[in-house]
């Protein structure tokens, strides 16, 4: 132990004399500490207590029955038989009247999506019987103002509903029974949410209650007089009632219900590697220190120190900046969750709990970041204890080595992580692939020394700065390879997951259809109440919309389901099996036979005239009736024979639908009490669609006329002069819903990629890693070589030169760091979707390369780097080396 | 003769108030080609001063420095940067090369980036390290080579081109004494071949091989003496110890 004073005395010197550099290592390890620390905070804050949950959802109450539709059961066994089931469903009474001597009960009903009036306003909210008054139940409300109801005609609300509501204490809201008229006595707040709409009566001053036994929103809630045990649930089980317990029923069998193996394998890998770059990116400022002490840790070995005690000393740094670390980001992550909570409690609905300090979790987060520090340290230290002490002494500066060995088992470890990938891709078990994708990233990391070394051997073929840069870089690798690794494991990690989301995009594109052309407005007014309002529908178009052109469309559909008409197999495609079956027949063994080598009954005839949906995507229901214009407003076709098909009475339906220039039609009616069906053919004059446009049927007037049955409004479509942009579409449907139209527009704005700001802030991050890991390097390069400057200052180096070796060394760090990313990264998410395609037949994942985030990666963040770095370099070079 | 080097009436002070150090005081001085002349004086007398101003590092409180002829305090950085390129070349006593470039590369600096082509900045570099001797090290790197032949590799990257002063700063300071005298041949050698020479030392046996001795004491010349015999050199140091 004695040994180890001196060590950390040298190393806490040494850290407040090297000042910045001490700044740099604990703002990297404290940041994510305290980043942890927060999310800690936030995450235990927020995360209720059983207790807590218990006492939001049913107050002090030991638990609450409800109807389980059962006879006699028992919650705990898992399987339930179906002669248990029981036709008539327990009242709240009955389920009262089960529970055993001397309890308590209190009976609470919800009914959900009630409109409540208050003058003209009429919003929906949820119906609520509780006397939440009452011991029982107290922790489900917090009264605001005034008292709780007490007998019919009165009621309280949530201060939310009272606020939409525009009511106050005093004033009276209806139901939607005329005559149930309720004067507000209380206001009050839910213990979860300040945005509930909840009404709460007292149970029975309705005339009739909320809602009906077995309707699910009604149950019980209780207090035993004793324990509510396994025998106390069972005997409430044998009488049909499901027991929701307040707190887990002891000698009840577990649920098993808890965090997965996978789950914590991934946060596992995302930890270990976090922790990886933070070691990766603080590793170089110690191998620095460690350079930039070297005569004084050779002095420690002159005056009588061995290599241990040189070791103790650099290891000393780690231990000095790691409690530092820990110490600032513990405080910074302590504050900034209490403000964060205190921020989400203020802004959202949600009522937060008081803040929850779990002080071992908060310590075992700080010793990850002492440790940390400590482990970028290691290696720095080791090289320290090695060194030559006379060469150090008399101010030689040696060049690192790279170990062959770290290199061999770095190879070793990229082949067998890729074999184990490959592996993991064929057998289809993603987390094998995972697996062996992070052992072939360590194990890049591991050779990246031998790889920036490698890089080296091309400085002689450069000009003399960028020459320098990369000499410098492949020199004094024990900086350069730490920060060229974590950029690689940065990089790596975006490219894979960017790489796989952009396959997924892809397949999303893919599959999104859209109903009608780009900006383009759909209102289906099918349902006969819209359609009675249509001149409102139109008018509420016009006037919220840039509004060009508006038609109603008509379709032979009849709301009430009577009359069905929809596209029939051409006779020529059609199996021979479906005419088996329309005729009512089975099929013979030898019709069978035959059809299995029959590719009209391979169900590919629907793929070639839908696409991969096998439908039309449009809210309108069936083939529509319309014009050439209404096509060209649906589908963008307009040409010259489609039109005059068009107007010559055909229709216009997807290309493997006609046969011989005619499509054939199903119309299926249904009489009104739905049992008796009937099906005809209606074979009218068709064109088929253009190649490449979507999938879509339109009657010419003509044509529908051909069908004999009468028409109906399906809905009105406007095309406009430029998509309508949120606002409008919000104006819109508050013009419809004044009209008293239910239904909802529907704007066509094409395929919106739902992973577009997820990869921005996934490059976006590796980006800032990139910059950072590089200013690193670049930061301690021009620290290390200030000797180097003033010589190039003697031989007539110019100012800019130090600028621009700056920028260079920079940039060398970002490029060797993300073209090997790149590589690292490309590799796994390529394994990953031979997975997903091995696993999914249906769907194909296409290998596609994600051209922007690569070019961001590998030409535009290097870049930044290099000017980041040149323009926070100054440009004055040290002219006269002045002895420190 | 021309000089090659001149420093006329030139002060210069360090720091201000209670710090301030008067580190050249009125210093004139004429070097011309073929000359080498040393500067002596004790440790704090302002002999590195007047070699970091010799050559631009430092810019005089008062007074002018003209190398060939051209006055240093009217330039700007980037001139001044040239000036040193073109023709002046320091000899440190240490850390002279930049350990990153190879001895050739170290050679070919100062060419390089005056903007010549590599290929002939290499073969300028070359013939400069064959006329110090050390051809067969053109591609080592500083840290594989004795303390002496990085002299030898300062030395010839401080005459490459057609530089023609040499401002050497104790440049055998860290050489055991042989190796120390093989370096002082080299540089008597190239100002016979026409360069100009300043050498700062503190050894009167380097001072040997001077054309001219200054001796410096708090910032002022105490003395200057043409070269007599080392004997009577460091008579005349001892006077000043």
């Amino acid at each position: 132990m004695s040994s180890w004073r001196p060590a950390l005395r040298i190393a806490r010197r040494e850290a407040l004399r090297a000042r910045g550099r001490s700044a740099l290592v604990i703002a990297m390890i404290a940041l994510p500490v305290g980043g942890v620390v927060a999310v800690d905070v936030v995450f235990r804050t927020d995360q209720l207590s059983a207790e807590q949950a218990a006492t939001r959802t049913i107050g002090q109450a030991d638990g609450a029955l409800t109807d389980s539709g059962l006879a006699s059961f028992d919650q705990f066994a898992t399987t339930v038989q179906a002669s248990q089931q029981r036709d008539v469903p327990l009242t709240a009474g009955e389920l009262a009247a089960a529970l055993p001597p001397g309890s308590r009960s209190l009976v609470d009903r919800t009914r959900y999506s009630v409109p409540v009036v208050a003058g003209e306003e009429v919003t929906r909210g949820e119906l609520r019987e509780l006397a939440y008054d009452d011991p029982l139940a107290a922790g489900v409300y917090a009264q605001a103002e005034g008292r709780a109801p007490d007998g019919p005609g009165e009621a309280a609300l949530t201060r939310a509903f009272a606020d939409r509501l525009g009511v106050g204490v005093g004033d009276v809201v209806g139901l939607d029974d005329p005559a149930a008229r309720l004067t507000v006595v209380g206001l009050l707040d839910g213990a979860s949410s300040r945005a509930e709409r909840t009404l709460l009566v007292d149970p029975g001053a309705l005339a009739s209650p909320a809602t009906a036994p077995g309707s699910g929103g009604e149950r019980v809630l209780f207090d035993l007089p004793g324990e509510l045990d396994l025998a106390a649930v069972r005997a409430l089980n044998e009488q049909g009632a499901y027991v929701e317990p307040r707190a887990p029923v002891p000698g009840a069998p577990s649920s098993g219900a808890g965090v997965g193996a996978d789950e914590l394998a991934v946060v596992g890998l995302v930890v270990g590697m976090a922790l990886l770059e933070v070691v990766l990116l603080a590793g170089p400022a110690f191998a620095v220190g460690a350079k930039r002490q070297a005569r004084q840790l050779a002095l420690v070995t002159a005056t009588g120190g061995t290599s241990r005690d040189v070791r103790r000393t650099v290891l000393g740094g780690g231990i000095v900046l790691g409690v530092a670390s820990a110490a600032v980001g513990t405080v910074l992550g302590l504050a900034g969750g209490a403000a964060l909570v205190a921020v989400v409690d203020r802004v959202g609905d949600t009522v937060q709990p008081p803040l929850d300090v779990r002080p071992l979790e908060v310590l075992g987060i700080a010793l990850v970041g002492l440790v940390t520090a400590v482990l970028a340290s290691v290696l720095p230290a080791r090289t320290a204890s090695r060194q030559d002490v006379v060469a150090a002494l008399t101010g030689r500066r040696g060049t690192a080595r790279t170990s062959w060995r770290l290199t061999g088992a770095g190879l070793v470890a990229a082949a067998a992580g890729a074999g184990l990938a490959l592996l993991g891709a064929r057998q289809r078990d993603v987390r094998l692939l995972l697996a062996g994708s992070v052992v072939a990233e360590l194990g890049l990391v591991a050779t990246t020394p031998a790889l920036v070394g490698a890089a080296g051997r091309l400085a002689p073929l450069l000009p003399v700065a960028p020459r320098l840069a990369l000499r410098d870089a492949s020199r004094q690798r024990s900086r350069t390879a730490p920060a060229v690794a974590a950029v690689l494991a940065a990089v790596a990690g975006s490219v894979a997951v960017g790489t796989y989301v952009t396959s997924l995009d892809a397949v999303d594109r893919a599959r999104y259809q859209p109903q009608a052309v780009d900006g383009s407005v759909v209102v289906s007014t099918w349902q006969p109440e819209d359609a009675a309002r249509l001149a409102q529908v139109q008018d509420a178009l016009r006037s919220s919309l840039p509004v060009d052109r508006l038609a109603v469309l008509q379709t032979a559909n009849d709301p009430d389901g009577t009359t069905y008409v929809s596209l029939a197999v051409p006779p020529a495609r059609r199996c021979p099996l479906d005419d088996v079956y329309a005729a009512g027949g089975v099929p013979t063994t030898a019709q069978e036979d035959a059809a299995r080598g029959d590719t009209r009954c391979d169900g590919s005839f629907y793929a070639d005239a839908y696409g991969p949906l096998g439908g039309i995507a449009s809210s309108l229901p069936g083939p529509v009736v319309g014009d050439a214009d209404d096509l060209a407003a649906l589908d963008g076709v307009r040409d010259a024979a489609t039109t005059r098909a068009l107007e010559q009475g055909a229709a216009v339906v997807p290309a493997p639908f006609v046969e011989d220039g005619r499509a054939h039609l199903l119309v299926t009616t249904t009489d009104a009490g739905g049992s008796a069906t009937a099906a005809r053919e209606v074979v009218v004059p068709a064109v088929p669609l253009p190649d490449g446009s979507l999938p879509f049927e339109l009657l010419s007037p003509g044509a529908a006329a051909a069908l004999g049955v009468p028409l109906h409004d399906a809905g009105v479509i406007a095309t406009t002069s430029r998509t309508p942009d949120g606002d409008e579409e919000d104006a819109l449907l508050g013009a419809l819903r004044r009209a008293g139209v239910d239904a909802s527009p529907y704007v066509e704005r094409g395929y919106r990629s739902s992973y577009g700001l997820g990869l921005a802030a996934l490059a976006g991050g590796s980006a800032l890693l990139v910059l950072g890991a590089s200013g690193i390097a670049t930061g301690l390069a021009a620290a290390d070589g200030r000797a180097d400057l003033s010589t190039l200052a003697a031989v007539g180096a110019t100012p800019g030169l130090r600028r621009r070796l700056a920028a260079l060394q920079s940039a060398v760090t970002a490029v060797l760091g993300t073209v090997l990313g790149v590589a690292a990264g490309l590799v796994p998410a390529y394994g990953l979707l031979v997975a997903l395609n091995a696993d999914d037949p249906l769907v194909r994942y296409p290998y596609l390369v994600p051209w922007a985030l690569l070019g961001v990666t590998v030409l535009v963040v290097p870049l930044l780097a290099a000017l980041a770095a040149g323009a926070l370099t100054r440009s004055r070079l040290p002219l006269v080396r002045r002895p420190a | 003769m021309s000089a090659v080097l001149e420093l006329r009436a030139v002060t210069r002070q360090h720091g201000a108030g209670e710090g301030l150090v008067h580190a050249l005081r009125g210093v004139s001085l004429q070097v011309a080609a073929g000359e080498l002349v040393a500067v002596m004086g004790p440790s704090g007398s302002g002999k590195s001063t007047l070699l970091h101003l010799a050559g631009g590092l430092e810019a005089p409180t008062s007074g002018e420095v003209l190398v060939e002829g051209t006055a240093l305090s009217g330039l700007s950085r980037k001139r001044l940067a040239q000036v040193r390129r073109r023709a002046v070349g320091y000899v440190f006593q240490d850390l002279n090369l930049v350990p990153a470039l190879t001895a050739a590369e170290n050679v070919a600096l100062p060419r390089e980036l005056d903007g010549a082509g590599a290929r002939a900045a290499r073969r300028e570099a070359v013939e400069a390290l064959t006329e110090v001797g050390i051809a067969e090290l053109a591609d080592r790197f500083p840290d594989d080579m004795s303390g002496g032949q990085q002299q030898r590799v300062a030395i010839a990257r401080a005459l490459v081109g057609d530089r023609r002063l040499v401002l050497a700063d104790e440049p055998t300071g860290a050489l055991d004494s042989e190796t120390g005298e093989a370096v002082m041949a080299l540089l008597r050698a190239r100002c016979d071949a026409g360069a100009a020479g300043v050498l700062v030392t503190h050894d009167a046996r380097h001072a040997a091989w001077a054309d001219r001795v200054v001796f410096l004491r708090d910032g002022r010349v105490v003395d200057e003496s043409v070269y007599r015999s080392p004997e009577a050199a460091l008579g005349t140091l001892g006077s000043l110890r």
